[in-house]
């Protein structure tokens, strides 16, 4: 049986390794390739020093005059729009634009909403852009890097033979 | 004051004795914001169980994981946790439920973080539970404590129902510091208190929302171009941060702090649209402002 001091100091040991956990992880900051995690993270949010311009792996759909419009990033993945992103981006630099393209055409026809009705094909981009200029309103990037296209199959039969070709491709 | 005067305040202060219904009132406001936060997001958890398995990148305890769980078993999990979450609100058997349903949060919210990002805004929710969970805090406004006592709220004073809030609170402010802690120690060191750092974040997260179909936090894109605003802001910031352990020297820089952080929190959002849930529903602050007296001369 416990006595109530030696209650109060495991308690209080207890208490103390926990806190300590939690600080811890700052030994990340003064590391070369510093590692985040979970519950005990290094919380590297909004310290990183950033440049003039910035990348974006995004959506963007064309209606058949070719007018472009962006996409939300829904249509790519799951998870939260930061999540997405990050996903987004490793699989198109992985060499998986087309497959991300597909996806998002795919799940477009599907959701069917009346505001991109209109949209015939959609093309997963990594775009650059100046800050300053964009916030001041030109939203033209500097330059566009295409990964993927697809066009928008509304025909259910027709993607699933788009969806069997691609696994004879994949087999192949 | 002799030493041991000392210590005995220093104890009085880290673990007062409380009345049962301290932890009891932050256990059950944990409880209902994890059904909350849990049960708007089940189907959300369920597309992340079945996303691309490239994307694994475990953290915490899935770090034991090679390779994702199968979505079924995934799913289990997180009815398993809000099953066990519903038992910690209500106090039911408490001493198996508090540490199963603190487990199985952390394994939840780390299993969601395991997908190539981690959200910085469960961590404080993982760990204060981590702490009521292990602690007696399911002694008044229960069904255990209906079933010992015979009544909601027993008349009990304890150290052992003091030190939960003390903990949580510490809890709360080493999170503060390690983050103001990378602000300084990153590549702009002290100048990111000039702003220029948290000026540049806003255009990168607002060029990101514009380009994946959300909207940029408008406040934010307004005060773009007033840099002196976002001076003042980061320095704001970094005092919040750093200042954090003050917290704990007594009940009024606590409360301070607590104020502070959470209009902090709302204003990330204003400016950022960046949302920090547990932190903006305030429960992530109610440790600093315990409920019910201490008993004096303890």
């Amino acid at each position: 049986m416990k006595t109530e001091e030696q209650a109060k100091l495991a308690a209080l040991a207890a208490s103390a390794a926990l806190i300590t956990a939690v600080i811890m992880p700052v030994r990340q900051h003064f590391s070369e390739q510093p590692r985040d995690g979970f519950p005990l993270s290094c919380y590297p949010m909004f310290s990183a020093k950033r440049k003039q311009h910035g990348r974006v792996t995004h959506l963007i759909g064309y209606d058949a005059e070719g007018t472009r419009r962006i996409l939300h990033y829904s249509y790519l993945g799951a998870g939260g729009m930061n999540q997405v992103r990050r996903q987004v981006r490793r699989l198109a630099m992985a060499g998986r634009g087309e497959e991300l393209a597909v996806k998002a055409a795919d799940a477009l026809a599907d959701r069917n909403r009346k505001a991109e009705a209109a949209v015939v094909r959609v093309e997963v981009v990594t775009g650059r852009y100046n800050y300053e200029q964009f916030f001041a309103g030109n939203r033209a990037p500097k330059s566009e890097i295409v990964h993927g296209s697809a066009v928008v199959l509304r025909d259910p039969d027709a993607r699933a033979v788009r969806a069997g070709l691609a696994e004879v491709a994949v087999a192949a | 004051m002799t030493i041991h005067g000392l210590l005995a305040k220093l104890e009085r202060h880290i673990m007062p004795a409380a009345p049962a219904l301290r932890p009891a009132a932050l256990r059950l406001a944990t409880g209902l914001y994890t059904a909350h936060y849990l049960g708007r997001r089940v189907k959300m958890l369920g597309r992340i169980h079945r996303g691309d398995t490239s994307m694994f990148a475990p953290v915490g305890p899935c770090r034991i994981l090679k390779k994702p769980l199968p979505p079924k078993v995934a799913d289990a999990l997180v009815w398993a946790e809000i099953a066990a979450n519903a038992a910690y609100t209500l106090g039911w058997q408490h001493k198996v439920t508090g540490p199963l349903h603190a487990g199985l949060l952390t394994w939840t919210l780390s299993y969601r973080n395991s997908w190539s990002m981690v959200f910085h805004n469960d961590n404080n929710l993982v760990l204060h539970t981590a702490v009521l969970g292990a602690a007696p805090a399911a002694d008044a406004l229960s069904l255990d404590a209906l079933r010992r006592s015979g009544t909601l709220l027993p008349q009990r004073h304890d150290w052992r129902y003091g030190l939960p809030a003390t903990v949580m609170s510490a809890v709360t402010t080493a999170t503060y510091l390690v983050a103001g802690v990378a602000k300084v120690t990153g590549p702009m060191g002290w100048n990111w208190a000039s702003g220029e750092g948290l000026r540049s974040q806003v255009a990168a997260d607002g060029l990101r929302k514009e380009l994946l179909g959300s909207r940029a936090a408008g406040l934010g894109m307004r005060l773009y171009p007033h840099k002196g605003i976002y001076t003042a802001l980061a320095v704001g910031s970094l005092v919040i941060e750093l200042a954090a352990p003050l917290a704990l020297a007594n009940r009024r820089l606590g409360q301070v702090f607590a104020v502070a952080a959470f209009g902090m929190h709302w204003g990330i959002q204003a400016v950022m649209g960046i949302r920090f849930r547990y932190n903006q529903s305030g429960v992530m602050y109610l440790s600093f402002f315990p409920l019910g007296r201490a008993l004096r001369g303890y």
